[in-house]
């Protein structure tokens, strides 16, 4: 099976942004894929159920969420905001704990089978400080995508 | 020789975590020599599942008809408590399917 590339580019990148709270921050990032055509209003509208249902918050060593679905989504990719100010996910462990959430990866997720090597590099990066603290750290948006593209290494779409 | 366990990865969608989670199960098991079948389901399928072991992402209070355990599989994502998880994972596979 080929693999499947993930799209980004810098129209899908919030830097330093500051959100009341985690449904404001999908909603921001959700609206930026759909301006590109990459969901429907379906995915804007089940993101959200999703989150309340199973939230994504991760308490890594930089607290990070993880909202992702497949429903409405025509193309995968990654949209990304780093946060001025933390904002409160809940925990995706389901335990009721608040994540005060650093940085935000919006997903939209088709066939994962498709993109396992680009999925489990993400999930490598996000336990590994350095990286996502790079991530953080980026001066501008073109910066954070030449960042990730190395941490990911080339698998993904930039353009 | 031990009978093949059949286990089943559940996370909130069945995509993102359960992918990654259920790979990493599988190259354990793969390690240890260990026959087995995996599925990946979603989390609110937990009662009705026909398996020996479930590893749902998250807490849940759900709990399995049939009684399969259910393990927290989220270590296997974010690596961390990955050794104790694998641990525990190895010794509920050996009480399932006996040495």
């Amino acid at each position: 099976m080929s693999e499947l590339k993930m799209r980004t580019n810098e129209d899908l990148i919030l830097l330093h942004q500051t959100f009341e709270d985690s449904a404001q921050a999908i909603d921001a990032l959700a609206n930026l894929a759909k301006a590109q055509g990459l969901v429907t209003d379906l995915y804007i509208e089940k993101i959200q159920e999703r989150e309340k249902e199973f939230p994504t918050g991760l308490e890594m060593p930089i607290p990070l969420a993880i909202p992702h679905i497949a429903d409405g989504c025509n193309e995968p990719f990654v949209s990304i905001a780093t946060m001025e100010k933390p904002v409160i996910f809940k925990s995706m462990d389901r335990s009721g704990d608040d994540v005060s959430v650093q940085i935000v990866f919006l997903f939209g997720i088709i066939d994962p089978k498709s993109q396992l090597a680009v999925l489990r590099k993400f999930a490598a990066a996000f336990s590994d400080k350095a990286a996502v603290e790079s991530l953080l750290k980026a001066e501008s948006k073109a910066d954070l995508l030449k960042k990730l593209d190395g941490i990911l290494e080339g698998l993904l779409n930039i353009g | 020789m031990a009978r093949t366990v059949t286990i089943c990865v559940c996370c909130g969608g069945g995509i993102f975590t359960t992918s990654v989670v259920t790979e990493e199960i599988e190259k354990l098991l793969k390690s240890k020599k260990i026959s087995y079948k995996i599925e990946p389901h979603k989390i609110t399928e937990i009662p009705n599942l026909e398996t020996d072991i479930i590893v749902a992402t998250g807490k849940t209070q759900a709990t399995n008809k049939s009684g399969a355990p259910v393990l927290i599989g989220l270590p296997m994502f974010t690596g961390v408590g990955k050794e104790e998880f694998s641990q525990l994972l190895l010794k509920t596979i050996a009480e399932v399917v006996g040495e």
